[in-house]
């Protein structure tokens, strides 16, 4: 009788998934020009810098990176609502790799950024095999309290695609909420940083749930995110503190950037 | 995973990464396993419930099992021989979307870094090209890790080339081993902030991690660099990523 019950449930939730989460957790750009970018946080204050390190993607695809093919590249900011702030042309120089420096650039009415999206000139798709699309996924450095050394955390949301002018949201999110469990052991003491940023083209409301070792998940304050903006959930922990955390959101994949500080370092990671 | 002046740790979580692929909530035995060169080696080193936390450090390790800086634990149900001619291939604590993974880093007296972890055994021959813009400036030391495993437990040599991406040119080589984590040292090649280095094995494949430690050891930085097929999305990726290997090694050793 218990393995009926067990098979019966099972069913069910294969159907209640099956049905209304289909797994494009990246939407195809329609346009087949397109390129496509991360949307990467930035911190930017008295005790974090932010860089990006810069490579000729499409030079890299090619076979050659000595090239005047794709020098050029174009950064969208966001504010943390996801209104674009404005955008800036970068033109590489001669050279394998070119440190962007966000703290150098963020002015003029882009002081307010805490995200960007970074898109490589390049338009001919063709190259690649088979409808690929060219991604910017790359590293994103941060520094805190000037130790000279960054921490760094590649893009894992393919989260938008650049066509002309036009940016667009490829995240996906569903009807039915879905739990993302961060997979590391939050222990004390350290304070961490759980920076979200929503890659669709909707409202996206997130619950963190949390547990110590008895495994009772208690929901903490729920947070909304705007369409590419960016929302942070931070928690403090003392000495022998130990919890796990997930997070709940209609996000088909709403894995955060993880920032772990202790005094005077921290560790970044993407969940 | 292990390099000098550093422990490293692996934190295991048994609590899958979403609600819907994978909701095993059985016990689980948590097992050691490295390569001796011949067989795999096995020892059990706990039972996980669900929802539990193990933490295991290679300062508890004897010292054998981490000759070859590298040991990997394995989750199962069974029982598993004290040998094994290749590794076990069922996975237990197995999800697509996200991968199920675990913590795994290095930490001091100060700091901290890690990565989320989780791997499969690579071929037994394949290459490796992988470009690396993680060497920092200043009071830094920068290593390059190549961490490599196999199912066979044999301990094959080759090397890593080290070029300069942007003129092609050849900087250096090192040996690198299969089933071993191995720590390379990069200040000593002399690599710009504006220089872009290329590393190709030819008869290797591994996760090339970056490792930067601050001289004062207060602050640890940690990331893997990717395949070129993470360079596009959609598409035949595989495909892609086959055009840009062939591309840069016929660039790279013709020279």
């Amino acid at each position: 009788m218990t393995d009926i019950v067990h098979s019966l449930s099972g069913v069910k939730r294969k159907l209640k998934f099956g049905v209304f989460i289909p797994r494009k957790i990246t939407l195809r750009p329609k346009n087949s020009k397109a390129v496509i970018s991360d949307l990467f946080p930035i911190r930017n204050d008295s005790d974090w810098k932010t860089e990006f390190e810069l490579l000729n993607v499409p030079g890299l695809i090619n076979g050659n990176n000595n090239t005047n093919l794709g020098q050029l590249v174009t950064m969208y900011f966001f504010s943390s609502d996801g209104n674009l702030l404005g955008n800036k042309h970068v033109v590489m120089n001669c050279t394998g790799r070119q440190t962007i420096k966000l703290t150098e650039i963020l002015s003029n009415g882009l002081s307010d950024a805490k995200t960007f999206a970074l898109f490589h000139n390049y338009d001919d798709n063709s190259l690649l095999n088979d409808g690929s699309f060219l991604a910017e996924r790359g590293y994103t450095g941060y520094e805190y309290k000037n130790s000279g050394v960054k921490g760094y955390v590649h893009g894992n949301l393919d989260a938008v695609a650049l066509s002309g002018n036009q940016v667009t949201p490829l995240g996906n999110s569903g009807l039915i909420p879905r739990t993302y469990t961060v997979q590391h052991q939050l222990l004390g003491p350290a304070k961490y940083d759980f920076v979200f940023t929503n890659p669709t083209s909707r409202r996206i409301v997130v619950k963190p749930l949390l547990t110590g070792i008895e495994n009772n998940w208690m929901a903490q304050k729920s947070f909304a995110i705007h369409s590419l903006g960016t929302r942070s959930f931070t928690i403090n922990l003392e000495k022998k503190d130990s919890y796990k955390i997930k997070f709940k959101s209609r996000l088909y994949l709403g894995r955060p950037v993880v920032f772990r500080i202790l005094d005077q370092s921290m560790d970044v990671f993407h969940g | 995973m292990k390099t000098d002046g550093l422990t490293g740790f692996l934190d295991l979580l048994y609590e899958g990464p979403n609600n819907w692929e994978n909701r095993i909530k059985k016990p689980v035995a948590i097992y050691i396993l490295w390569s001796d060169g011949k067989a795999w080696n096995t020892k059990k080193l706990t039972e996980m419930n669900h929802g539990g936390y193990f933490r295991i450090s290679t300062g508890e390790i004897d010292p054998e099992i981490m000759h070859n800086n590298l040991a990997i634990v394995y989750p199962t149900f069974e029982k598993l021989e004290t040998q094994l001619s290749v590794l076990p291939s069922k996975k237990i604590w197995f999800a697509e979307i996200p991968a199920w993974r675990n913590t795994a880093g290095f930490y001091n007296e100060y700091a901290q870094v890690s990565y989320q972890a989780d791997i499969e055994p690579l071929p037994q021959k394949a290459s490796l090209l992988t470009f690396h813009p993680f060497i920092q400036f200043g009071d830094v030391i920068n290593n390059l890790l190549v961490l490599n495993i196999t199912k066979s437990p044999e301990v094959k040599k080759d090397s890593i080339k080290f070029f300069n991406s942007y003129d092609k040119s050849y900087v250096g080589e090192v040996e690198i081993q299969t089933n071993t984590l191995t720590t390379i040292p990069l200040d000593k090649y002399g690599f710009k902030p504006t220089d872009l280095p290329v590393f190709y094995s030819a008869n290797i494949a591994g996760i090339p991690f970056g490792l930067g430690i601050a001289k004062s050891g207060k602050m640890l930085s940690l990331e893997h660099t990717h395949p070129p097929a993470s360079l596009v999305l959609f598409g035949d990726r595989r495909g892609v990523q086959g055009k840009i290997k062939k591309a840069w090694i016929d660039r790279l050793v013709s020279q």
